[in-house]
């Protein structure tokens, strides 16, 4: 498996007719339109998602579907894994590591309940991932830790040990896991990155621009919400920065840093780096706008970009890594789609709310 | 595609156009066909045995091309038909056109033999 064209040519082929077969836009909106969750679960069931439907019949938990799909996501990622060899299959494995970070996360907020507020956890682990997902991790040991120490043996071997090991467990009665987990993300970031290096030519490249523009989209996400909004402190906040992108290289990010945490203003930043984005923001009257909508509107116009530029990789060369991260993208936003209207539905959000978060 | 790679494409393409031409050019040089003779006289022809030659490269090149290209399209296609089965007969015709090529090795290679 040397040429490209061998490597790509029925992987490529295969992610295609299932990007073909996801759920078009006017299917989105005929299901945002669904009344209520029986209605909506029925007109799934003509979707690659029909399987939702008859779980729901079967035990009517909603928690449950949510775990269905997450394991969809993780059977779908380790698929494509036996699909590549050498480097590449390294590669899509330091991208399913995402997912294995978010359950990760997932099983450290129950050992945190279990330990720190003394919450009953049996009923939520029973709806996390189990199986092994990248490395192999016992999450059952994770969850029932007594203590830090047992967290850390059950993750010995793994890519963020070392990053996680470095945490003092007594932080965690005072600052909860924010700072924990947002390591935990940079941490994987680092070792994509890392996995994108040892990549041919043409997909490093290919690579190297699409995490440069998620590293500025992710900065620019946290800067808003916790420079701006929450006004984490500026060595806080310059720790949960991603590396890479343009936006580390901008004087107005050090002003950004440097400035009094009330004084901050996002616009400058966002001027540089996406000045039509910008020019609508002056328009609104940054003022004027709630903290949250300000959030909410900054991560649904940079999501939208995001959106744009895996369309634009699947116009490109078919020959590249770009259809497989563009499938994995698609698949991710396309479920979370769907986990939005089960949940707004089931919750009963407003048909506003739940078009709001969905798309 | 990049510009490189499409460049590097293009130039393989005007080196098997040229090649091509160069296979015409033994076949279709009139002086050396062009008088009557007899099956004796051709077989002790020295140009022949380059004549056979040219012909078995037209054909051999064709057929190990489209081999390539078979194998190539066969797989995205086999791809593409486990996902969408309904595709199958799409996906055949792009196979067709890659075994295209043996074709046209062949009738290369009839072409230049009937100079004989």
């Amino acid at each position: 498996m040397s040429s490209p064209v061998k490597r790509y040519g029925f992987i490529n082929a295969k992610l295609r007719a299932r990007i073909g077969s996801m759920i078009s836009d006017e299917k989105a909106e005929m299901l945002l339109r669904s009344g209520s969750l029986e209605e909506f679960l029925q007109q799934l069931k003509d979707t690659p998602y029909a399987m939702l439907s008859e779980e729901y019949d079967k035990t009517g938990d909603i928690q449950h579907l949510e775990s269905l799909l997450f394991a969809r996501e993780v059977e779908l990622h380790k698929e494509v894994i036996h699909y590549f060899d050498g480097d590449h299959a390294a590669l899509v494995m330091a991208l399913t590591a995402k997912l294995e970070i978010e359950n990760l996360k997932a099983v450290l907020r129950l050992f945190f309940s279990n330990t720190v507020k003394r919450q009953n956890i049996d009923f939520r682990f029973g709806y996390l991932y189990q199986g092994p997902i990248v490395s192999k991790i016992d999450w059952t040991q994770i969850a029932n830790a007594n203590n830090f120490q047992e967290v850390l043996s059950a993750l010995q071997g793994t890519p963020c040990y070392e990053t996680i090991s470095g945490f003092d467990p007594e932080s965690f009665e005072q600052e909860g896991l924010f700072y924990l987990e947002t390591a935990i993300d940079t941490c994987w970031f680092k070792h994509l990155r890392q996995a994108v290096l040892k990549m041919p030519k043409q997909d490093r490249r290919l690579l190297t621009s699409v995490l440069d523009t998620d590293a500025d989209l992710k900065n620019i996400i946290n800067l808003v919400r916790f420079g701006w909004a929450y006004r984490l402190p500026s060595d806080r906040l310059r720790s949960i920065m991603f590396d890479g992108g343009s936006i580390r290289q901008f004087k107005e990010f050090e002003e950004f840093l440097k400035a009094e945490a009330e004084q901050r203003s996002p616009l400058a930043l966002i001027r540089r780096r996406f000045p039509k984005f910008a020019s609508q923001l002056t328009q609104r009257q940054l003022d004027s706008t709630s903290n949250e909508h300000l959030i909410f509107e900054v991560e649904h116009h940079l999501g939208s970009l995001r959106k744009k530029e895996y369309r634009k990789m699947l116009r490109g060369d078919p020959f590249t890594i770009g259809t497989v991260l563009a499938y994995f993208f698609l698949c991710g936003r396309q479920d979370a789609m769907i986990r939005s209207m089960l949940n707004g539905l089931y919750y009963g959000w407003s048909s506003e709310a739940i078009r709001e978060y969905a798309l | 595609m990049t510009t490189r790679v499409f460049r590097k494409r293009l130039g393989l393409s005007f080196l098997a156009t040229a090649i091509a031409l160069v296979l015409s050019a033994f076949v279709f040089a009139p002086p050396l066909f062009a008088a009557e003779t007899t099956v004796l006289e051709k077989a002790a022809d020295p140009q022949l045995k380059w004549v056979v030659i040219a012909a078995a490269i037209a054909f051999s090149v064709g057929a190990i091309a489209a081999g390539i290209a078979i194998s190539n399209v066969g797989s995205a296609a086999m791809g593409a038909i486990s996902e969408k089965p309904e595709i199958a007969s799409q996906a055949l015709i792009f196979i067709a056109l890659a075994e295209g090529l043996v074709v046209f090795g062949f009738i290369t290679a009839l072409m230049i033999l009937g100079k004989i």
